[in-house]
């Protein structure tokens, strides 16, 4: 039998033509992996080493999107005709429309911000200021009650790259990292050679809470939960490291172990968080048993982060002098936003249509409420949107400053050239427009 | 037939190392893993009827599939999402890549046995695989640990 027809000819290695880059940075979650070599023929990605498949659509812009083909780029901006239609119109258009848009709010309310460059986010954040308006950040549910903890429990971050060398215990809490951060385990958390686990996942235990088992158990045990006892769960787990105890139950029993005969402990928390009854107190139980494990052995508690500059958007408000742990422009969770009257929503690298419940998207509909969506790629949101200003896709098109899930700045690389503007030049523009105007100068 | 290594075809052979093949018996299980040979290749095979049940084992395991890779790794892409945890587990990747090795995607110049090329698992080096060394200690670590259930042998 002739090789060719025993061995399927797309699961063989080809090593594409083209001119090598090397070294990008992966805009597609969190980890910002910075391994990915790239193959280019004509300004296009004709092949990517080490991307997961959900970072490969990065780079291929959307259109080789394996699970969801209908994200591909966004072409040219757009306004809503009143059929419903896309109209096209200049970016200059586009600039004045959206200043207009939010100098006729009565409130300014903005979704997103975790999928930009760190100077957009700082720009974006004077335009927060400016207006006083409201911020539900992509991740909120996650970090919100993330930097509100560790406001009440002040606490050190290790970097990835040190969990990868020292941890032997890791527990994901409401976090599943196949789904929200794919190259996570295999890199740094679980699979990885450390110089405490030199055996990697032999040498390391790993645990996950769920309801329910999941992918997860491949490689980590189950620590049962519900939504409604997850809190306890934690203060048990946390009142067992502290005081010891003689009858741990049966389902705590193998991380209590663990934790005991572990020289460093990494705890990763996901936005499953949200999913308990209590996401504020359960996050605050889950730094007081990471503080009562470091009275024993160093533990880090990290959040698992989907949208890749979503530490970099915390860490921009709190230069901008808003506190998230305090400030009440910063919300947690966008399905508690009720459309008002004299709204103005602007989306920003995130699709919160696609979360928004029926009554919220009939809401904005017939109050008339204007959506302006900057993005780079199609979703609910772009086609839900009265305004639509396409821009370059950082990391892919365009550079720029990101902060790792663990708070590790990474400049990510244009790759490819685009005519678009960047996210910080079309928010530039729109500000400046909203700055000259005479009753807002 | 999942979890085939060279030894266990080796033993359904004839073993007569009567070179008819063009090689020895050895060599033709290791061909027949990497599908470089057919069952059928093997004339003893075919003239004598004490291998008869054999051959069909051998021939449900490389018979017409054209969905094996050369490891005899079968890969289902519709599951794989590029995780890279295979390539992470694989002992021989890892010793042919030192930036693997630190948590990194191998470099181009490296040759891991599995490598993940455009979203997907990919064998760059099938020969190294443990599967198709004589002797090697059994290796189902690929399979084993993907979380996607990507991965069978045959
Ligand atoms: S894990 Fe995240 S950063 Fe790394 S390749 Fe996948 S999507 Fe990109
Ligand atoms: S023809 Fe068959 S029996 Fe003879 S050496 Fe080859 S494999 Fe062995
Ligand atoms: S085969 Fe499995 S472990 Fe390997 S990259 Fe695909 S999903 Fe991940
Ligand atoms: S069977 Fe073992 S040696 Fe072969 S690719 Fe899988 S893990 Fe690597």
């Amino acid at each position: 039998m002739p090789e060719e027809s025993i061995i399927k000819e797309e699961d063989r290695f080809h090593e594409a033509k083209g001119e090598p880059f090397d070294s990008a940075v992966c805009p597609g979650c969190g980890c910002l992996c910075e391994d990915i070599d790239l193959t280019l023929e004509n300004n296009r990605v004709v092949q990517a080493f080490h991307a997961c498949s959900w970072g490969l659509s990065k780079f291929h812009l959307g259109h080789r999107f394996l699970r969801e083909p209908k994200h591909a780029k966004l072409v040219f901006p757009a306004r809503k005709e009143p059929t419903g239609g896309p109209l096209p119109v200049s970016y200059e258009e586009g600039y004045e429309q959206a200043a207009a848009f939010l100098l006729q709010a009565n409130r300014v309310v903005f979704f997103g911000l975790c999928q930009m460059t760190f100077d957009a986010q700082l720009l974006a954040i004077s335009l927060i200021k400016h207006f006083n308006a409201t911020v539900y950040p992509s991740e909120g549910m996650l970090l919100t009650p993330f930097f509100k903890a560790l406001k009440q429990h002040p606490a050190g971050i290790a970097t990835q790259e040190e969990i990868r060398q020292l941890a032997t215990t890791i527990v994901f809490w409401g976090a599943n990292p196949l789904h929200s951060c794919p190259r996570l385990s295999p890199r740094y958390a679980v699979f990885a050679a450390g110089i405490n686990a030199p055996e990697r996942h032999i040498a390391r235990k790993a645990f996950y809470t769920d309801p329910y088992e999941n992918d997860t158990g491949f490689f980590a045990l189950r620590i049962p939960i519900t939504p409604e006892n997850e809190v306890d769960r934690a203060k048990e787990l946390t009142e067992i490291i502290e005081e010891g105890s003689f009858s741990v139950p049966k389902e705590l029993d193998a991380l209590v172990k663990a934790i005991e005969s572990s020289p460093f402990v990494a705890l990763f928390v996901g936005r499953g968080i949200a999913y308990s009854a209590t996401p504020d107190a359960l996050m605050e139980a889950l730094f007081a048993l990471r503080n009562a494990i470091n009275q024993k052995k160093p533990c880090v508690l990290l959040p698992v982060i989907s949208d890749f500059n979503a530490m970099g958007f915390y860490l921009a408000l709190i230069q901008s002098g808003i506190d998230p742990a305090e400030s009440p422009q910063v919300c947690a969770d966008l399905l508690a936003y009720q459309p008002k009257k004299g709204d103005t929503l602007i989306c920003i690298g995130s699709d919160p249509f696609w979360f928004f419940s029926d009554a919220q998207r009939e809401a904005i509909q017939s109050l008339y409420i204007p959506v302006v969506s900057i993005s780079s790629l199609q979703n609910q949101t772009t086609h839900a949107a009265d305004l639509v200003l396409p821009v370059a896709l950082t990391g892919v098109e365009a550079e720029g400053l990101a902060y790792r899930m663990d708070g590790v700045p990474i400049f990510l690389r244009q790759v490819i050239p685009t005519a678009q503007p960047t996210d910080f030049t079309v928010l530039k523009a729109i500000q400046e427009r909203i700055l000259t105007e005479p009753s807002h100068g | 037939m999942a979890d085939m290594k060279v030894l266990d075809v080796y033993r359904l052979l004839p073993r007569t190392n009567c070179r008819q093949c063009g090689m020895v018996c050895m060599a033709f299980a290791s061909a027949l893993l990497t599908g470089k040979a057919k069952p059928e290749d093997c004339p003893p095979f075919a003239e004598e009827e004490k291998y008869a049940e054999a051959l069909q084992k051998l021939q449900e395991a490389f018979g017409d599939k054209g969905e094996r890779e050369a490891t005899g790794l079968s890969i289902d892409r519709d599951k794989c999402d590029g995780c890279g945890i295979c390539a992470a587990v694989c002992e021989i990747s890892l010793e042919k890549s030192q930036e693997l090795a630190n948590g990194k995607g191998a470099r181009r110049f490296e040759s891991p046995v599995i490598v993940i090329v455009d979203g997907l698992i990919t064998i760059k080096n099938p020969d190294a695989c443990r599967r198709m060394v004589p002797d090697a200690p059994t290796c189902n670590a690929c399979v084993d640990l993907c979380p996607s259930k990507a991965l069978t042998f045959l």
